[in-house]
């Protein structure tokens, strides 16, 4: 049965406990979700179905506990929260490399075990998104640019080439973003090396 | 906060966000072809406006320079069957070489192999299927493996790393992974290559055969001695 519903709305209701919108977000966001566990295992099909399953069966029991807060993060954020945590505690399990990836490099420590962690995460990965998008931290098209070239693996050399200037220079914005990025961080209670380690967050 | 830190956080959110754009695929892509332009950091070369007969739309061709890809970890878990090349002729016509059916995916077959001591070059054609089987982009990769292992000696998970290190579609329901092998200098990675497993493997049910089969049958004048190797793989729900 499909659900016309926004994902703001749906997510609010999800929150709320409503059954039916936790199913619709389910369908919408499964695929997406298993395509990223997918790349993350390198196409392995039974471990990128059973770390969804994880995942999924994390964020109902958060939902049904009332962790998540659609006011402080997107739905699509705080699921991708609970796959980092799912995915550490996989790779903390399997005892594995994986391919790299943000995940795999974000290290174990960072994360905690618990709902309220991943809130935690989801909410400052929702700040790292409005500055992206430049709805926050007044950061300039060129900042977001670069930032988002740097979230890509994209070396000072890559960005000098595509920028068309040195790659000193590059460097020398890329610090001045990033900067930007800690600054507006900062000023909203993310001081730590741990997200987790917020102060005065949402204040 | 130290800049690497930053740097994984800024790389989360994105990944958080594509989850986003996944959804908006999924509610708001029309049946049928999906017309997509890609660009990406590593291209060498794009080519959009690809009139592959299969894509039936306009479809986006990926040349992607050489990336070492990450470390290995993973057996192989699928069957592997090298056939020589008169077998392989046969495999290619879909009636003698290990199948599957279309919904038994992972499919892992060897074609051809021949010549191993021999240096090789090796490219990684990705077609990226929609909700219909059509094309929505091919990526070429030249992949370096870990280890400099020969194509034959790569297993499905490094092979299919390739194709998701930096897809050219984040919604294509199912990939059809493609590495071939040969001599220096007589392996395709042309567009003509591309464009004919655009226009083969577009439409491709597989019924019937396996999907190396498939993807040998496609490309045009390969050389003896080459090696192709495919993997199916199912993104969707």
């Amino acid at each position: 049965m499909s659900d016309d519903r926004g994902l703001p709305d749906l997510a609010t209701a999800a929150a709320r406990g409503d059954r039916a919108a936790v199913d619709a977000l389910h369908r919408r966001f499964d695929p997406g979700l298993r395509r990223l566990f997918l790349a993350r295992t390198a196409g392995r099909d039974e471990a990128a179905d059973d770390l969804c399953q994880r995942a999924w069966t994390a964020c109902w029991r958060a939902l049904a506990l009332g962790k998540y807060d659609p006011a402080r993060a997107a739905f699509s954020t705080y699921l991708y929260a609970i796959a980092s945590r799912v995915w550490l505690e996989h790779l903390r399990r399997t005892g594995r490399q994986e391919p790299s990836s943000a995940l795999t490099e974000y290290e174990a420590d960072q994360l905690g075990t618990d709902p309220a962690a991943d809130a935690r995460l989801a909410e400052v990965l929702s700040m790292v998104r409005e500055c992206l998008r430049g709805d926050a931290g007044g950061l300039s098209e060129d900042d977001r640019l670069i930032l988002r070239e740097v979230g890509d693996g994209a070396s000072d050399r890559d960005l000098a080439k595509r920028l068309g200037v040195a790659p000193s220079t590059v460097n020398a914005r890329k610090r001045q973003a990033l900067e930007r990025l800690r600054r507006h961080l900062a000023s909203r209670g993310v001081r730590g090396e741990n997200p987790d380690q917020q102060e005065s967050f949402g204040q | 906060m130290d800049d690497q830190r930053l740097q994984r956080l800024i790389r989360m959110a994105m990944e958080a966000e594509s989850l986003d754009g996944t959804v908006r695929a999924n509610r708001d892509a029309p049946p049928g072809p999906i017309s997509i332009v890609v660009w990406r950091r590593r291209l060498s070369w794009i080519g959009g406006g690809l009139a592959a007969a299969a894509c039936l739309g306009v479809a986006a061709v990926v040349f992607r320079t050489p990336a070492p890809t990450g470390p290995g970890g993973f057996g192989r878990d699928a069957p592997i069957a090298i056939a020589d090349p008169a077998v392989a002729d046969e495999g290619a016509r879909g009636d003698s070489s290990p199948s599957q059916g279309p919904d038994e995916s992972p499919t892992y077959t060897t074609q051809v192999a021949a010549h191993h001591a021999e240096p090789e070059e090796a490219v990684v054609f990705a077609v990226f299927r929609g909700v219909d089987g059509s094309c929505e982009c091919v990526q070429v990769d030249a992949p370096e493996w870990s280890g400099a292992k020969r194509l034959a000696d790569v297993d499905r998970h490094e092979l299919v790393r390739v194709a998701f290190r930096d897809p050219c579609s984040a919604f294509a329901p199912e990939v059809l992974v493609i590495g071939v092998s040969g001599k220096p200098g007589t392996v395709g990675s042309s567009r003509r290559h591309a464009e004919a497993l655009a226009e083969r493997l577009g439409r491709e049910t597989f019924r019937g055969r396996d999907v190396s089969s498939a993807a040998y049958a496609a490309l045009p004048d390969l050389p003896a001695g080459s090696l192709v190797v495919a993997e199916k793989i199912s993104i969707g729900p």
